[in-house]
């Protein structure tokens, strides 16, 4: 165990490289792509060449650009993420980011419940009956699943499951706001103010969008599962279970199920990082206000510090949501330690 | 000693229906285990050792399937059993213990938890007992520090203790059979024999009947009251140990032990071996499945195919080479002629 | 186990009743008897300071946010008073406003003539910004304790800006009432009689009161502003606007909420809450208000039938401000231009009779329905400035319609005939540096698929009178500044936008000589000018400059239609569409005026009833729900045992 946590400590330390690699990268792939922010200023008309020097100025662009690099760090070590050059010109990005990431986090949380309770127990199933109807079925879902375009599904679930049998609600928007927000995350937060409606709200309007969303990454574990549950039972292990006289069910769920995990916890989580970064259409489509529609406009309009910023955010959260994975890797598999 | 019979198997047929054909895997096999005893079950690779126990056991993998032939444990028709009622055989009455220790177990319990699930599974106990239970049957067994090893993962321990958890998980419901199928293969010499002394002690201790399956003569001589040598999912010559060794009547028998490296043969002399490999089990020859193989073989081996009969009291064989086979074939029409292409070595 | 399945039994009950239990008991349940207008937005709004919009998302909610002094009779385009109850217009280039009292902003503070004065000072450009302003508020460390500059950029190259580059001056009248104390902020009190406000223009302009109803010259709480500077009145401008509704709240790319406010001084609003929704997704928005999740919305073009045919929305179409066009190059001497033939005004009126109007605004190609025939310059929705007796001559009116046969005589009459038998007529002795076919360039900006549409529309009626014409596509800037200006094409199509609600800006930039393009003699290139088709007709030009000076709205009225009928018998534009205003909205809201400026203006008056609510009661979820959740919790208990037993 403490090697585990050795091992936690170091991979938070070696983030700081990774970060600022990513940054540097980024940094240099924003400024390579044609366009000034400040260009977007102006509305449908142009700005005089005088305000553009000015505003320049103000936001340090005429500087080298390693100077900004170094200047951008600078602020972000002292914990100054900016201001929204063109997005939102003159907003706090902190804020911006603030309330914009929980909602992705929170689609990101649905989509990876599905993804973990249908996708596993389905992809169990299909092994376990192989060459089985269900066998079929689940794998041509899969197939379906896998390319099938996010937005059309979402189009698709808004009409069938919002207008033809109006069970769930066909956007986001007008989800009902919790009291008290601590997180952010409407879910957590109906669970620490213990207002059910807000969790009723917050399941209602997020089923569709975690759906439109998770079918991806579902049906991508899906496959996974199956195939490395198929390696699995034919382990010797297997056969050592059942010469025990353990049932089909103990056998697979058991001693199967925890070693095909194994191959799975590692697509599940880069899935998850996936799933943050990639709800763009998603949110688009539900009217979502998230972190990947901030992101879009920002690239869209050049907004340096506010794209930095948003990948910032989400590499973290990959960069951490990949520590876990190992973390569980070592609970999954006592013979990996760190 | 008593000569109960345990487990006897009749004209056990074992198909396994793959998409290139339907393999024969075994073609009628005459068997049976008494109480406490130790029986060797020889032959090369593929010669259906292993699918006879695992048809004992109801546990052929897909798609294999017993497609004829009955089987009688205490009794009981295992061949009939539903599926519920074999669960509560398996582990209890009749347990098997594997080859290789490496994968045998599972990778990601702790043995304890491994040994405790079986007891558990049969017994009526809570999981805390059964946890206590199995460090005692680690104590019984000779393990050193039994406390410490219950709470390893089996990767943390060597080849031949994972042999013995595994054996201990095959006694942990005190059955009335074992089959180890090559338990000492991927061992080595001095852990081989400590796991064979243990095997033996079990049968002492716990009056289990224990099916060995091997390819290794000398593990045979070693340990086991009865022999059965066979050959591409049949028997062919069924007696007891000693006679085996002094009398071999089967050619095959004999050319196996023609091969076994005697050290104190001439240093210059080659490995004898046996000309020829396994036969295809999809298309098996004709008559006698060891005929294209045989030295003796006759036209009668190709066209009949011999029964396991009792030559001498107590030796079954089945070969065309003696009486009472020769009779049967006789009064069939077989020709007892040399075959013309047969192999001479 | 009977055990267990009677502890199972009461634990989904429980749980199902105090999943719905709760939720009946929640709080937000005793809100349920407010009403919400909800309107769906394809964006975000860019700011709520009306100082520095220009959007059309922002400015649906600043008009609802704050006043402005002069306001419109709801659906139309007639002035009323708004914070200002009357005006003058004197002919020497001023207007005075006189303000209304007992109005109070958001806050509660009540609103001052210094208001008035200081929202107007701000939005002047920094020249043209009175010493006073600049003293007791820029330059005024405790008027304006952070030194907030208004940052002098925003709106600068928009409309609004250029408009009140003819301000000579905006002040307080001081006109006996003050005395010689100077007049702040500070010691200003509400009701302390008629105040007024002087506006000052560098020369006449006749349009000038119609600046006064943009969202721009909306009037804020100068204390609230000074507070807030210019990120919090751009991002939560609380107490700031004395408008029907008060600012709630905005989560970016979410919702803009705002409240009624109680003490409005027009008509208070009927319902409690505004709600401005941003949905990017076009076909997001349709199905949220077919299922009733919005109320409100600019339809989209093509769901335009669906929700028409809807019998639950209610749709409303007419011609909006917009005005399109296919220019024709009318100079003769511009250089670079392949042929001056369509200097000629009757090769123009040829080939306005080849323009197919109909299909282009009918077409499913084109704007399918969703537009109305350009008869003049001007939209029908300035009445006072529109002649509506002017129509297409298959309809009884003096205006080309689509007529081949008609086109083909015009030509022939001109002597443009087919000399070397190809098909194509030739022109030559028309022109010294002419090739021998009638070849025309038409001209638009790539991207824009309706009119490179409309460019090949053109090319296949135009090959049937014998005129070759090639579509051109060039990027925006290319298009407007180099090759427009440099009279590259001789036809081309472009839309026009009013900058102020005026007739002026629907003659005076497109069709004064003054806003042609210039030549500059040292570089040899051309700047563009509005007025691309070089119009340069001197009785127009007099025209338009007397009509800006003009105060007298009849006689006003009479110039535009003079030259109008100037304009329409020179041949002067392909008169094409006007693009109409639509609007949707549920027939669950009643009273919603649809404003000819396509604008959600005048919410105050819409009432929303409550209808039958869609979707499955929240109380059901919530049983539902507990009951899933129960037989998960039992059943993974129950596994888990099993599991472990087993």
């Amino acid at each position: 165990m403490k090697g585990l946590y050795a091992y936690i400590i170091r991979r938070l330390i070696l983030l700081i490289p990774v970060v600022l690699g990513v940054m540097l990268i980024t940094f240099i792939l924003m400024h390579s792509i044609p366009g000034n922010p400040v260009a977007y200023l102006g509305g449908s008309g142009k700005l005089p060449p005088e305000a553009v020097e000015k505003l320049v100025k103000i936001y340090g662009l005429d500087q080298p650009l390693f100077i900004q690099f170094f200047l951008y760090l600078a602020n972000l070590f002292q914990g100054n993420l900016g201001t929204s050059i063109s997005v939102n010109p003159g907003a706090n990005i902190t804020d911006l980011i603030v309330t914009a990431f929980p909602h992705t986090v929170e689609l990101t949380i649905y989509s990876a419940i599905i993804m973990i309770l249908v996708g596993i127990p389905a992809g169990v199933i299909s092994a376990k009956k192989r060459n089985s109807l269900t066998d079929n079925v689940t794998r041509v879902g899969a197939l379906i699943g896998v390319s099938m375009p996010v937005f059309w599904l979402g189009i698709m679930l808004q009409i069938i499951f919002g207008v033809v049998f109006p069970i769930f609600p066909i956007l986001w928007a007008g989800i009902h706001e919790p009291a008290v927000k601590v997180t952010g995350i409407y879910l957590i937060d109906g669970f620490i103010s213990l207002d059910f409606r807000t969790i009723v709200d917050s399941i209602m309007h997020y089923a569709l969008p975690a759906i439109a969303l998770g079918a991806l990454s579902l049906s991508i574990v899906t496959r996974m599962v199956r195939s490395s549950m198929l390696e699995v039972l034919g382990e010797d292990y297997i056969r050592t279970a059942r010469a025990k006289g353990c049932s089909e069910n103990a056998t697979i769920y058991r001693h199967a199920l925890r070693n095909s995990l194994i191959p799975a916890t590692t697509v599940i989580g880069l899935q998850i990082g996936g799933l943050l970064g990639g709800a763009v259409l998603t949110e688009t489509v539900f009217a979502i206000p998230g972190i990947g529609r901030l992101i879009t406009d920002a690239i869209m309009r050049s907004d340096y510090p506010l794209v930095m910023a948003g990948v910032l955010f989400i590499a973290i959260i990959y960069i951490l949501s990949n520590l876990v994975v190992d973390v569980l890797y070592a609970y999954l598999d006592p013979r990996i330690r760190y | 000693m008593t000569v109960n019979v345990l487990l006897s198997i009749r004209n056990l047929k074992t198909h396994f229906f793959t998409e290139e054909g339907v393999v024969q895997a075994l073609d009628g096999v005459d068997l049976e285990v008494y109480e406490k005893e130790i029986i060797g079950l020889v032959g090369e690779t593929g010669s259906g050792k292993s699918v006879t126990a695992l048809s004992v056991m109801r546990l052929i993998p897909q798609p294999g399937f017993i497609v004829d032939g009955e089987i009688f444990f205490k009794g009981k028709p295992l061949h009939l059993l539903s599926e519920e009622q074999m669960l509560r055989i398996r582990g209890k009455e009749i347990t098997m213990i594997f080859q290789d220790p490496m994968n045998a177990l599972n990778p990601v319990f702790t043995v304890g938890n491994q040994i405790a699930e079986t007891i558990l599974l049969h017994n009526d106990v809570t999981y805390k007992e059964a946890f206590n239970q199995s460090i005692e049957l680690l104590r019984k067994l000779n393990i050193p520090k039994p406390e410490r090893i219950v709470n390893s993962y089996p990767h943390e321990l060597s080849g031949g203790m994972r042999q013995r958890i595994q054996i201990a998980i095959g006694l942990a419901c005190q059955p009335a059979l074992l089959i180890a199928d090559e338990p000492t293969t991927a061992l080595d010499a001095t852990i081989e024999v400590q796991v064979l002394e243990l095997i033996k002690k079990l049968r002492d201790e716990f009056n289990t009947s224990i099916m060995l399956i091997t390819h290794d003569l000398g593990v045979i001589a070693e340990m086991c009251d009865r022999v059965v040598v066979m050959y591409a999912g049949n028997i062919v010559e069924k007696t007891d140990v000693k006679t085996i060794f002094k009398q071999p009547l089967h050619p095959y028998t004999q050319a196996l032990l023609e091969a076994i490296p005697y050290a104190e043969k001439k240093k210059k002399s080659r490995l004898t071996t046996i000309p020829g490999t396994v036969p295809n089990l999809i298309n098996p020859p004709s008559g006698c499945r060891f005929h294209p193989r045989c030295k003796h073989a006759m036209k009668v081996c190709k066209t009949l195919k011999p029964m396991l009969l009792e030559e001498q009291p107590g030796h079954f064989v089945s070969c065309f080479l003696y009486s009472k086979n020769k009779e049967a074939a006789e009064s069939k029409g077989g020709v007892f002629e040399p075959l013309p292409d047969r192999i001479i070595y | 186990m009977r055990k267990s399945v009677k502890y199972s039994l009461a634990l989904i009950i429980v749980l199902s009743l105090a999943a719905g239990g709760l939720i009946l008991l929640s709080p937000s349940r005793a809100q349920a008897g407010e009403t919400t207008l909800k309107i769906a937005q394809a964006g975000d709004p860019i700011t709520l300071d009306p100082y520095d919009s220009w959007d059309s998302a922002s400015n649906d909610i600043i008009v609802n946010i704050y006043d402005t002094l002069v306001m419109y009779v709801p659906s139309t385009l007639n002035f009323r008073p708004g914070l200002a109850v009357g005006w003058q217009i004197l002919p020497n280039t001023t207007i005075i406003f006189n303000i209304r009292r007992n109005v109070t902003f958001h806050n509660g503070d009540p609103m001052t003539p210094y208001d008035v004065w200081w929202s107007l000072q701000r939005v002047l450009p920094d020249a043209k910004r009175s010493a006073l302003f600049n003293s007791t508020y820029i330059n005024n460390a405790t008027a304006n304790p952070h030194g907030y500059q208004w940052a002098e950029l925003v709106d600068r190259e928009s409309w609004v800006w250029l408009l009140y580059e003819n301000i000579k001056d905006i002040r307080m009248a001081d006109i006996g009432f003050w005395g010689n104390t100077t007049y702040t902020g500070d010691n200003a009190t509400a009701g302390d009689g008629w105040a007024e406000i002087v506006v000052e223009f560098d020369a006449p302009f006749a349009p000038g009161l119609s600046l006064f109803s943009y969202a721009a010259t909306s009037i804020v709480n100068w204390r609230v502003a000074t507070e807030l500077g210019p990120t919090g009145m751009k991002f939560a401008p609380v107490g700031a606007g004395t408008g029907p509704f008060a600012f709630n709240s905005w989560i970016l790319n979410y919702k803009v909420v705002l409240d009624k406010w109680p003490n409005y001084w027009g008509q208070v609003a009927h319902v409690d809450h505004v709600e401005y929704q941003t949905i990017l997704s076009a076909s997001s928005r349709t199905l949220a208000i077919t299922t009733g999740l919005v109320d409100l919305l600019y339809p989209e073009a093509s769901d335009w039938y669906t929700l028409k045919d809807d019998p639950n929305i209610e749709t409303w179409q007419e011609a909006g401000l917009g005005t399109r066009y296919i220019g024709f190059q009318c100079m003769q001497n511009v250089t670079g231009r392949m042929f001056g033939i369509l200097s000629d005004s009757t090769v123009r009126k040829a080939l306005s009779y080849a323009i197919n109007y109909d299909e282009i605004i009918n077409g499913e190609q084109f704007l399918n329905g969703l537009g109305t025939r350009l008869t003049q310059p001007v939209v029908p929705a300035i009445e006072w400035a529109y002649n509506s007796s002017i129509k297409p001559e298959n309809e009884g009116g003096i205006l080309p319609y689509y007529n081949l046969t008609k086109a083909n005589e015009t030509l022939n009459s001109l002597g443009l005939l087919d000399v070397d038998g190809d098909g194509i007529r030739d022109i030559k002795g028309w022109a010294s540096n002419s090739t021998d076919d009638f070849t025309l360039i038409y001209g638009y900006n790539i991207g824009n698929a309706l009119r490179e549409r409309v460019g090949y529309l053109l090319q296949d009626a135009f090959a049937q009178i014998g005129v070759k014409l090639i579509v051109q596509g060039d990027p925006w800037d290319v298009f407007l500044y180099t090759n427009l200006a440099a009279g590259v094409y001789d036809l081309w199509f472009l839309g026009w936008g009013p900058d102020y609600i005026d007739p002026d800006t629907y003659f005076y930039p497109l069709f004064h000589s003054s806003f042609g393009a210039v030549y500059d003699n040292d570089t040899g290139e051309y700047t563009w000018g509005t007025n691309a088709a070089g119009v340069n007709i001197s009785t127009v030009d007099y025209l338009l400059d007397a009509a800006r000076s003009e105060t007298n709205q009849t006689l006003r009225a009479e110039m535009y239609m003079n030259a109008t009928n100037i304009l329409i018998n020179e041949y002067v534009w392909g008169w094409c569409y006007i693009p109409d205003n639509t609007y949707a909205w549920r027939t669950t809201i009643s009273g919603f005026t649809h404003s000819p400026l396509l604008q959600f203006d005048d919410l105050e008056y819409v009432v929303k009833t409550a209808g039958a609510g869609a979707g499955v009661p929240i109380e059901i979820i919530g049983i539902v729900i507990g009951v899933i959740v129960a037989v998960a919790v039992i059943s993974g208990i129950a596994y888990w045992r099993k599991g472990s037993a087993a």
